[in-house]
């Protein structure tokens, strides 16, 4: 069940309903919300709950043993323990064949075979994002910065269906507080919600969809055909899509959680409008970004141990991070490549810095040019099939000059919009919004159905899934 | 109040994220210290001075927008519950789409949205009127002088000719799903080759047994057919074992009627591709992972592969040597080349490279080579 279709609107009806009704009473609206998430986890694929239903149980037993056990030495090993089981059963799931594929590639390059077949391995939906965060709880635990909760609160908050797909990764210690809080049913922000949610759906339904069809799948298909004009606007639209799709997703996830009364982090700040690759990571995942800082920069080192150290510190939080988003080479090197950026950017600053340079009047627009390419160059090794259609790509951009027909005055117009709105002062926004809490419900209403209006209405033929049948 | 000593740690900076920014110092001196991983910089949607509701005034909202907005979407919900599998569901759908219809049209309502598609250039569908998807629906549309020809009489053998870039070969392809990795890697292969002029067309989830969601008839001979196409590729099948309608009726593919039916759509649209001397190539398709699908896919190739022999302008190509290299099971992947996606089912790049070749191995032999075309195996 994903959320732009009408199956997640009536289940989210139904949900919202029966949580407020519930809210009163703290252990049936706990049990109603996990049910509620296991039946949308469900609907993918009925096994997976069995993947999630353990992922809960084993965590919670980590957390209590780490808990229960003074001894330092002690707990350590059944940390250990913890990380191994949940990445190994990520690792299972995501990194099998891609192993196994590797492996075998590079021997029988070398003439050895192996005899080791895929095992066509399908990737559960979610498990990446509830590994991450049932991780976050187990080790808070271990650094005493959190109490074990209940179990039946631990497994609310795991599975919670807003986040469960594709994030926000919310930590265990900002939703399991506010499970505990009686939320005030007459005080829903739901001006703030809908606004979320809205332009999550145009973001999502409306943007990613026209750019992908426009231009972004065939080029990256077939870079061969395309000239050099066609390909470039073709990777500033993909920048277009994938922060439409992905922000559009987790916007929609944020306003639906706020409608049942809890907050979720934001995830996305204008990252376009970012002038430095800090800062652009500072704006996009943001939940994610925060998640390997605290998890796994600062157990590396952090900044401790001189500027090479931090320098690999940082290399390494990037790679791994880029090996999360996928389980293939490009995914390795997008994650490099925002791993030197980083590191080569901070080098830049510090030594200008030292040597007294002041930032000139054109420093900013400079700085924001540099972050945007070296970013679209990145979502060229993140979005690419292969290796061989990255290098051709960006070969045929400087290599194959000339305009071609693909790109049509209203894509274009579609890719500046999108990539101008990064600059539009929230200041705006948040106005409209305030006028709108303020407006007659009528009022309100007629604007939301002008909204879904148009998203259907420019949206895609609507593609139903393929059609399998009797499986 | 005692004046406290001043905090050694006032004023440096606290630990920086990977991303080397300083989000703020540390406490001021009293101030109770953080736990080591509080998320510091976490950044929350400001609420902007918006003012909060009741949850029974959201829900009212909420309710009131939805309502209005399946009468201004109208035409899309009804093409929503079209697109359900023949059967009570789709039934129950298209019932519940009825009345929200009627008030569209009533009121006018319903016309914003046509109007802004027509706008934007996309096709809408009036939910006013009916689609059908019985077999009076599947028929080579009357503005086509197709004839069919009945099987054993003289058809006109397959014209050929040796193209060049200045006067390709004009072929189309397409079909389903199952297609769009299948172009992808058609056009890869004929970048070398500019004596064939590609065009294709893949339509996610149609088929044969739903004209009623896609109509191929029309389309081919609206959009395939003017261009006048000297080879067509076609591929269908994947989403054809489903429910269809016949004689007013929901029958399955397991019963003979559905059967016959499914041969009768398979000739129409073999007749409608015959042509001047056109080579048409009927893609069967591979094993499939499931062994119960790939059981309902083995009988649609028998009858693609019956019809076809009876027709001398259609090759049947059968996918599945080409995209079973060892021996016939359905596979997933050859050495390290992956020729199936993870579903079981559709092309990985690979297998629609593999397939690819095969089908221009076809056109050359039957069409370029200038051979003299070789009765198929029947």
């Amino acid at each position: 069940m994903l959320f732009p279709t009408f199956e997640f609107a009536l289940f989210f009806s139904g949900v919202f309903v029966v949580s407020w009704l519930l809210r009163p009473h703290p252990q049936p609206w706990r049990w109603f919300l996990l049910a509620a998430s296991f039946v949308f986890y469900g609907a993918f694929e009925w096994v997976y709950c069995l993947l999630l239903g353990f992922s809960i149980l084993a965590n919670q037993a980590f957390a209590l043993a780490i808990h229960r056990q003074p001894d330092e030495a002690r707990r350590k090993p059944i940390l250990a323990l913890a990380v191994l089981v949940n990445l190994g059963v990520l690792g299972y799931y995501k990194y099998t064949d891609f192993f196994i594929e590797s492996v075998t590639g590079t021997l029988g390059a070398v003439g050895i075979e192996t005899g080791w077949v895929p095992l066509q391995i399908v990737l559960p939906v979610a498990i990446s994002f509830f590994t991450f965060q049932a991780l976050s709880y187990v080790i808070d635990v271990f650094r005493g910065d959190a109490e074990p909760s209940p179990l039946l609160d631990f497994a609310v908050y795991l599975s919670f269906f807003p986040h469960l797909v594709a994030g926000p990764i919310v930590r265990a210690r900002e939703l399991l507080p506010q499970l505990r809080q009686r939320a005030d049913p007459r005080k829903v922000n739901s001006a703030l919600a809908f606004r979320l949610i809205m332009a999550g759906l145009f973001k999502k339904v409306v943007i990613s969809s026209f750019v992908s069809a426009a231009i972004v799948d065939d080029v990256f298909a077939v870079p061969g055909q395309y000239r050099s004009f066609e390909i470039l606007i073709a990777v500033y639209a993909y920048a277009v899509q994938i922060y439409a799709d992905f922000s559009g997703y987790t916007d929609i996830a944020i306003g639906c959680a706020l409608l049942l009364g809890l907050r979720f982090p934001q995830n996305f700040d204008a990252p376009y409008a970012a002038t430095s690759m800090q800062g652009f990571w500072r704006k996009w995942h943001m939940t994610l970004s925060f998640w390997l800082r605290d998890y796994l920069y600062i157990p590396l080192g952090g900044n401790k141990g001189g500027p090479n150290r931090r320098d690999l510190n940082l290399f390494l939080t990037m790679l791994i991070g880029g090996f999360w988003h996928g389980a293939a080479w490009t995914f390795l090197v997008w994650g490099a490549l925002h791993g030197i950026a980083l590191g080569a950017e901070r080098r830049i600053l510090e030594a200008r810095a030292a040597a007294g340079k002041v930032p000139g009047r054109w420093s900013p627009v400079i700085r924001w040019a540099i972050t945007f390419h070296v970013v679209c160059l990145g979502w060229v090794f993140f979005r690419a099939e292969s290796f061989g259609h990255a290098f051709e790509l960006l070969w045929r951009l400087v290599a194959a000059p000339g305009i071609g027909s693909a790109v049509t005055p209203m894509l274009l117009f579609v890719i500046a919009i999108s990539i101008a709105s990064q600059f539009v002062p929230t200041d705006w926004v948040d106005q409209v919004q305030a006028a709108f809490s303020r407006a007659v419900p009528a009022l309100q209403a007629l604007a939301l159905a002008g909204g879904l209006l148009l998203i259907d209405a420019l949206g895609p033929e609507g593609v139903p899934p393929f059609i399998y049948f009797q499986f | 109040m005692t004046p406290t000593p001043p905090d050694p740690r006032a004023g440096r900076p606290a630990h920086p994220d990977p991303h080397g920014e300083q989000h703020e110092t540390a406490p001021p001196p009293g101030a109770t210290p953080r736990p080591r991983s509080e998320p510091r910089s976490l950044q929350y949607h400001a609420l902007a001075g918006s003012q909060p509701q009741p949850a029974g005034r959201v829900l009212a909202i909420g309710a009131i927008a939805l309502l209005l907005a399946a009468v201004l979407n109208a035409d899309g919900l009804f093409e929503l519950a079209n697109r359900q599998p023949v059967g009570w569901k789709r039934d129950v759908a298209r019932a519940a789409v009825a009345p929200v219809c009627a008030i569209g049209d009533l009121t006018r309502l319903k016309d914003v949205r046509s109007a802004i598609r027509d706008a934007a250039d996309k096709d809408s569908q009036d939910c006013s009127e009916d689609v059908e998807s019985g077999s009076d629906a599947f028929v080579a549309p009357s503005t086509t002088a197709t004839t069919t020809t009945p099987s054993g009489t003289t058809a006109p053998a397959i014209t050929t000719r040796v193209p060049t870039a200045a006067d390709p070969l004009r072929m189309w392809l397409g079909g389903d799903s199952m297609t769009i990795e299948l172009e992808q890697s058609a056009a890869e292969a004929v970048t070398s080759r500019p004596e064939i002029a590609l065009t294709t067309h893949a339509q996610v989830s149609s088929g044969l047994t739903r004209p009623d969601f896609f109509d191929w008839p029309a389309y081919l001979t609206e959009e395939v057919l003017p261009g006048d196409p000297e080879v067509v590729v076609v591929m269908f099948g994947a989403n054809d074992s489903q429910g269809m309608e016949v004689d007013g009726e929901a029958v399955q593919p397991d019963d003979e009627r559905w059967q016959a039916e499914y041969r009768r759509r398979v000739g129409v649209v073999m007749d409608l591709l015959k042509g001047d001397g056109r080579l048409v190539v009927w893609v069967g398709q591979p094993r499939m992972r499931d062994e119960g699908f790939d059981a309902r896919m083995g009988a649609l190739d028998a009858i693609y592969e019956e019809e076809a022999a009876s027709r001398p302008w259609v090759r049947f190509l059968d996918s599945r040597p080409v995209l079973s290299p060892d021996g016939g099971e359905y596979q997933a992947t050859a050495g390290d080349v992956a020729l199936r996606q993870g579903d079981g089912i559709h092309l990985d790049r690979g297998g629609a490279d593999l397939l690819a070749d095969a089908i221009l191995e076809v056109v050359d032999e039957v069409k370029v080579g200038g051979a003299p075309p070789v009765e198929p195996p029947g």
